[in-house]
């Protein structure tokens, strides 16, 4: 591994792996406990319908992603209290893509990669979009580690952290905010198909063994990180693409975890 | 001078889109005081506790926590305990850190716990006798030590008023005596008002100060300074006092034409 990183690409896509494990093992476990697992693959797919427009009106389309994607997470709040959330999301996640399938046959020139967005491309990631995820992780790190214990308590307990007086829909409101922040930062790295799967799998892993929420958070991180290195690695060695070799191999630990973790 | 009741309802009414479920409530819970509300399922009970928590718009009527409207009162002074736990399912948590949340609106923001609030945790878990489980992970737990385990979370709050929504279910016999004896103590020694539902009336009826029954209105206000009488006892809840009975009886106090 040590050659490759002579390369600018690889050191950037391995420090951007790296903030992003940090950070996406450290929310799987407000998304596994707040069963927020399929909004996370509602807001990325909605991130296909904004990359579309972006690239429709010869914009940014990171820039339409991210207004898509804080759009629909809102939609969700708003929609699901009336229904069901999954009622909701699977809606909107089938008219994003709906939308973004639109979009694009509305574009006559066939000249970008929707690949690229749709399963990521390592080999696009800049200096900028590095400092953006580092910036983005410090602040949701921040804030976090200040709020922790009552974020904890409106994850744990939402009745009664409300009638404490937990600013408890604030928190939501910005939870699916965080998520579609990050989700968008993502898709350069994972591309939009695959990225909720790492935000589910490493605490769904951890969960397994641990008792302890710290425990849980703590090994998330810690092999969310191992996951993409190895994945990485071996998507080098068996020149096969990265963000899917790392999902899949984030998958197998998860399957062969569970598989070996006995019944209480 | 008298001091300002805890909890003042007066002519409340409280309505689901458009079918009132609560009319003409008055209600009055002071300091050192526990009032058990009793009455049928569906009667509404709950939602008159989340009308006093904040958690439910009333249509009419005036409702004064500790002197403010619902949404202005200081929530830290409230103590909850849900009739229908709706914690996270599996959440990775040791007894002790369930019960040493019931400290963390009172530290407010960027505090860390002290050696004061583990003391008061462990003090809490003693008092419902779960101390000896307090590194269990909670989701190992039956589900009557978990209702103990809630149970000391609220009174970890050390607040002003506690609203309990059917403590006693899944308690044991034994459990639930030490229970009842356990709000009478902390009654007196932490002036906290209680206002609980129950459906043990016959327990509750012994100890409580006040028991206001509900469905739809409240039909019935024993005031413990003048003790309850037994023969009014009797006739609000009929000689048989293990089933929650609305008999003939109870005066207009009839159950819900649908039950
Ligand atoms: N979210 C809701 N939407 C609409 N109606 C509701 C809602 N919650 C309660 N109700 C209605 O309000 C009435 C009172 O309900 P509530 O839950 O307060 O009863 P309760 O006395 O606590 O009953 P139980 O003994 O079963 O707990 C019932 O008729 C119920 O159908
Ligand atoms: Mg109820």
């Amino acid at each position: 591994m040590i050659d490759l990183l002579q390369y600018e690409f690889v050191k950037n896509a391995l420090l951007a792996g790296t903030i992003i494990s940090i950070l996406f093992g450290f929310l799987s476990f407000f998304v596994v406990m707040k069963r927020l697992s399929f909004l996370t693959v509602g807001i990325s797919h909605a991130a296909f319908g904004g990359v579309a427009l972006g690239i429709l009106l010869g914009t940014n389309p990171y820039t339409t992603a991210i207004f898509f994607c804080i759009v629909v997470g809102y939609l969700i709040s708003l929609y699901g209290e009336k229904s069901e959330y999954d009622t909701v999301i699977g809606i909107l996640f089938a008219f994003t893509m709906a939308l973004g399938v639109i979009f694009i046959s509305l574009k006559q020139d066939y000249t970008f990669d929707i690949m690229s967005y749709l399963f990521g491309s390592i080999l696009g990631i800049t200096k900028t979009d590095i400092v953006a995820l580092g910036v983005l992780m410090s602040v949701i790190i921040i804030l976090f580690y200040l709020f922790f214990k009552e974020i904890l308590f409106i994850t744990f307990d939402k009745t009664v952290a409300k009638a404490s007086g937990l600013p408890v829909e604030l928190f939501e409101n910005t939870i699916v905010l965080i998520l579609s922040l990050v989700i968008v930062f993502s898709i350069k790295l994972i591309g939009i198909i695959l990225v909720s799967a790492f935000l589910i799998i490493p605490s769904a892993i951890t969960m397994l063994f641990f008792d302890n929420y710290k425990k849980v958070i703590f090994w998330a991180i810690v092999l969310n990180l191992l996951i993409f290195f190895a994945g990485f690695y071996l998507s080098y060695k068996l020149d096969l693409p990265t963000g899917a070799t790392i999902v899949s191999l984030g998958a197998i630990v998860y399957f062969v975890s569970a598989f070996f973790k006995k019944a209480d | 001078m008298k001091e300002k009741p805890y909890i003042l309802i007066e002519d409340l009414e409280v309505r689901y889109k458009n079918k009132v479920v609560l009319e003409n409530i008055f209600l009055e819970v002071n300091k050192r005081e526990i009032v058990s509300i009793v009455g049928p399922n569906g009667g509404g009970k709950t939602t008159l506790l989340k009308v006093i928590l904040g958690l439910k718009d009333y249509t009419k009527g005036k409702v004064e926590i500790l002197g403010k409207p619902p949404k202005e009162v200081d929530k830290k002074q409230i103590g909850y305990l849900p009739q229908k736990e709706q914690t996270a399912k599996n959440f990775p948590i040791s007894v002790f850190e369930t019960v040493m949340m019931g400290r963390y609106p009172k530290l407010g923001f960027f505090k860390k716990p002290s050696e004061k609030d583990r003391e008061i945790v462990l003090e809490c878990l003693k008092i419902v006798k779960m101390e000896h489980l307090k590194d269990e992970n909670i989701n190992k737990l039956s589900g009557g030590q978990r209702q103990r385990v809630f149970i000391a979370r609220a009174l970890a709050m050390e607040p002003k008023i506690l609203i309990l929504d059917e403590p006693s279910t899944g308690l044991d016999i034994v459990a639930q005596e030490d229970f009842y004896k356990t709000l009478v103590n902390i009654r007196d020694t932490k002036n906290m008002a209680i206002l609980m539902v129950s459906h043990d009336i016959g327990v509750v009826s012994t100890f409580v100060d006040k028991i206001a029954c509900l469905n739809k209105t409240i039909h019935y206000h024993g005031k413990s300074g003048n003790p309850i009488p037994e023969d009014v006892l009797k006739k609000v809840f009929g000689t048989n006092i293990q089933i929650l009975v609305h008999d003939q009886h109870c005066k207009g106090c009839q159950r819900g034409e649908d039950d």
